[in-house]
């Protein structure tokens, strides 16, 4: 079974390309790491998925639907953290939560108690004044607090200390084991290789490269580390080689 | 000096880089307005005689409230004593989006921290949006000033008619500037200073109104440029004011910023409940949170206003009673007492406008902001819409309604009518559809052209306001004039069509219903 299968996918804004035929295949139960450079189109990838762009070319089904035309029921079924997580000024951080949980319908006061203890969040504090960090615990909990077959997180844990990170590691994990589907963005390699279980590397609007961890590093030049970091630089030492 | 004010100057330059479209406008639209006003006084009134007749039937009790006594009787007094009060609200308007942009705004947006992290004092940001503020409103008021010269008006009263509006907006920049200080969030920082800017505009009117000479007017930034009389033997002294205020106002804020922490406030921020109120559970509560607070201001600013104006509209009755050459317009308003409100609900309602925007305004940053969570969500996009239409036209005609309900129990009480509360109550009802269609706009904007849709709203609103003062002067044609909503429900025309409701609400289906599928069908969230 598969959660997520983009075929050709294609946008262009005006005149610039931001997806130019992009391939993605998300297994259900797994946890899918999606990398690349700041402006590959991830967080355009993101927003097709979610129904709030619409794409110019190729397929997209998410759940068995199409994310465009059955936006609203597939929003049952899934939760989302945006990567800069803007909530609103006059209320605070419990009311947000209780808010999006009451919206998307699947919600319990155990677990909400329970997230908010673990991320450590003083839920009567005006979004205003909460940090950037903050603010993404807020949205964390509030996807986390709910009971969905989908979660897509666009570089959640950019604000957050290692502590949190270390939390959000475990939660993640939980979900997995629990049969769900998590679609994570990062810029953080060492949390993609630590919770991954298949990597899909967008650059320029394109796939460059999808399989598993093991697949992946495989690809990675014996005398080096085998680390993601390791496969990353290289391909800009490619660019660089082909540009030279 | 230099913990301070380190950098002031590099600052100064970035900030005149930004907006530069906003800045523009704010520098040429004075220069052009003294000139089409002039033009066409030239044009109206050939000769002094021409003058002194046909002026005298301009005035009418509403331009009466809004610009005071004509002091001279001449091509230049008239452009003066007509421009000034839209002078200074202009300038007022632009230094104070310019002030809480760069103050409060650039604070709340983390801009603040970027720079003071830089290598720049700890007033700087404060002391650099003030000069440029003064600066571009002192370059404004030179560009009005040559073309007053220009056009042969008259060195000496064209000097005392700028440096007038000149320090008016000044102080009103100023006034932001300290205002911003004291609060946390810009919303409500720029509330206070356009509430206290309305304040000051309600004062001038009631003291026109009444025709009395109050001390207090002299700490009106919006009756400097009568007080100074321009082309009546001018009173260059009385610019020592502005300058004692402005100085004051600008050493209180800059006291203000040098005594908090970097994106606080001096009121306080409060902790809330840690669980949320069984009722915040869908969209719609959830624009109340966000609109409410524009629409209680308005609301409550109204009653009390309408209310007032109500009362007070005894005073201009017997003020304009005896002008024989308002009869004509007198007549077709209904007879005296009537005139004089009728038109000052008009004006009124079509205030309101602005309101309607704000809201229509707040539907679109919910999108820009929260969209991506929002529309994340199992909701529907027009869901989103209509939890905001609630607002942008059940509230504005909850204002009106509340307003025309208030004038007109001032107006009983005050002037022992029995009749006027249903007669104004109903004129005020009556305009509600005109103020929808400029909502049904907005939302055509925002399904259309939302990154566009703030400048133009406001374009087409002030476009709207300048079809109205020229087709009052005869000099755009009436098929021109029905595609401004208000030429279909202003009280100026003797009779309307009987269909002018309904060709509104047609309007306002159309544009409303276009801009939601629009919405519908575009990229969200952007």
């Amino acid at each position: 079974m598969t959660a997520i299968k983009i075929h050709g996918l294609t946008k262009r804004f005006g005149k610039t390309v931001a997806l130019n035929g992009v391939d993605i295949t998300v297994p259900q139960g797994s946890i899918y790491g999606f990398i690349g450079p700041n402006g590959a189109g991830k967080s355009t990838t993101i927003r097709i998925l979610l129904g709030l762009l619409n794409k110019n070319d190729g397929q997209v089904e998410l759940l068995g639907s199409d994310p465009w035309r059955d936006a609203v029921e597939l929003h049952k079924r899934l939760a989302y953290v945006p990567s800069d997580v803007q909530l609103w000024d006059n209320m605070t951080g419990g009311e947000v939560i209780d808010f999006l949980g009451r919206l998307r319908g699947s919600y319990s006061k155990e677990r909400r108690a329970q997230f908010i203890e673990r991320f450590d969040l003083d839920p009567t504090k005006k979004c205003k004044i909460y940090s950037r960090g903050n603010r993404q615990k807020v949205a964390l909990i509030s996807a986390f607090v709910s009971d969905v077959e989908l979660l897509v997180l666009d570089e959640p844990t950019s604000g957050l200390d290692p502590l949190m990170e270390d939390v959000f590691q475990q939660c993640v994990k939980e979900v997995r084991d629990a049969g769900k589907t998590v679609f994570l963005s990062s810029h953080i390699l060492s949390e993609v290789e630590a919770v991954c279980d298949q990597i899909g590397v967008i650059r320029a609007g394109k796939i460059i490269e999808e399989g598993s961890m093991e697949e992946l590093k495989a690809l990675i030049h014996q005398q080096e580390p085998p680390t993601l970091e390791a496969l990353f630089l290289n391909y800009y030492k490619r660019d660089a080689e082909r540009g030279a | 000096m230099k913990r301070y004010f380190h950098g002031t100057l590099s600052l100064m330059r970035l900030y005149l880089r930004q907006n530069r479209i906003f800045t523009l406008v704010w520098l040429l639209l004075p220069g052009v307005w003294v000139a089409i006003n002039t033009v066409s006084s030239l044009v109206l009134f050939p000769t002094q005689e021409a003058l002194v007749e046909m002026g005298v039937s301009l005035i009418d009790p509403l331009t009466e409230a809004m610009h005071g006594p004509l002091l001279d009787i001449s091509v230049a007094g008239f452009v003066t004593w007509r421009t000034k009060v839209f002078l200074v609200l202009l300038g007022g308007i632009f230094s104070i989006v310019y002030m809480i942009r760069h103050t409060r705004l650039a604070e709340e947006q983390g801009k603040r921290e970027l720079l003071g992290a830089n290598v720049t004092g700890s007033l700087a940001t404060l002391a650099a949006a003030l000069v440029d503020m003064v600066l571009i409103n002192a370059l404004a008021a030179v560009l009005a000033f040559l073309a007053m010269i220009a056009l042969g008006l008259g060195t000496v009263g064209s000097l005392a008619h700028c440096l007038g509006f000149f320090a008016a907006s000044c102080v009103l920049g100023i006034l932001a500037g300290t205002v911003a200080q004291f609060f946390v969030s810009t919303t409500a920082a720029r509330g206070m200073s356009f509430g206290l800017l309305g304040l000051l505009f309600g004062l001038h009117i009631l003291w026109n109104v009444s025709g009395l000479q109050n001390p207090l007017a002299f700490f009106n930034p919006l009756e400097w440029p009568l007080l100074i009389h321009p082309f009546a033997g001018e009173r260059f002294h009385l610019l020592l004011i502005p300058l004692a205020l402005g100085a004051a106002l600008m050493a209180l804020s800059l006291w203000l910023m040098a005594r908090r922490d970097v994106g606080a406030g001096l009121v306080p921020q409060r902790t809330g409940r840690a669980f949320a109120k069984p009722g915040l559970r869908n969209l719609s509560a959830l624009a109340w949170r966000t609109q409410k607070g524009l629409f209680l201001a308005w609301f409550c600013f109204y009653a009390v206003f309408s209310f007032a104006l109500g009362y007070a509209s005894y005073l201009m009755v017997s003020a304009v009673s005896s002008a024989e050459s308002l009869a004509g317009l007198i007549e077709r308003l209904g007879g005296v007492d009537q005139a004089f409100l009728s038109l000052m609900l008009y004006v009124l309602g079509m205030l309101i406008s602005v309101y309607v925007m704000m809201s229509a305004g707040i539907l679109r940053r919910e999108e820009e902001t929260k969209g991506e969570t929002l529309l994340s969500m199992p909701v529907r996009r027009e869901r989103l819409v209509l939890s905001h239409m609630v607002y942008i036209f059940g509230g504005s005609a909850a204002i009106m309604l509340m307003s025309g309900l208030c004038v007109g129990l001032g107006a009983v009480i005050g002037t022992e009518d029995k009749g006027a509360l249903v007669r104004l109550f109903f004129e005020m009802a009556g305009m509600i559809p005109a103020i929808w269609a400029i909502g049904g706009v907005a939302l055509l904007l925002f399904g259309a052209l939302p990154k566009w849709m703030t400048g133009i709203s406001y374009g087409l609103l002030t476009l709207f306001v300048l079809m109205e003062i020229l087709w009052e002067q005869q000099q755009i044609p009436e098929v021109l004039y029905a595609l401004s909503p208000f030429s279909w429900i202003t009280p100026l025309k003797a009779v309307q069509p009987a269909a002018a409701p309904l060709v509104l609400c047609i309007a306002i289906v159309l544009l409303t219903g276009t801009g939601i599928a629009l919405f519908r069908r575009r990229d969200a969230a952007l």
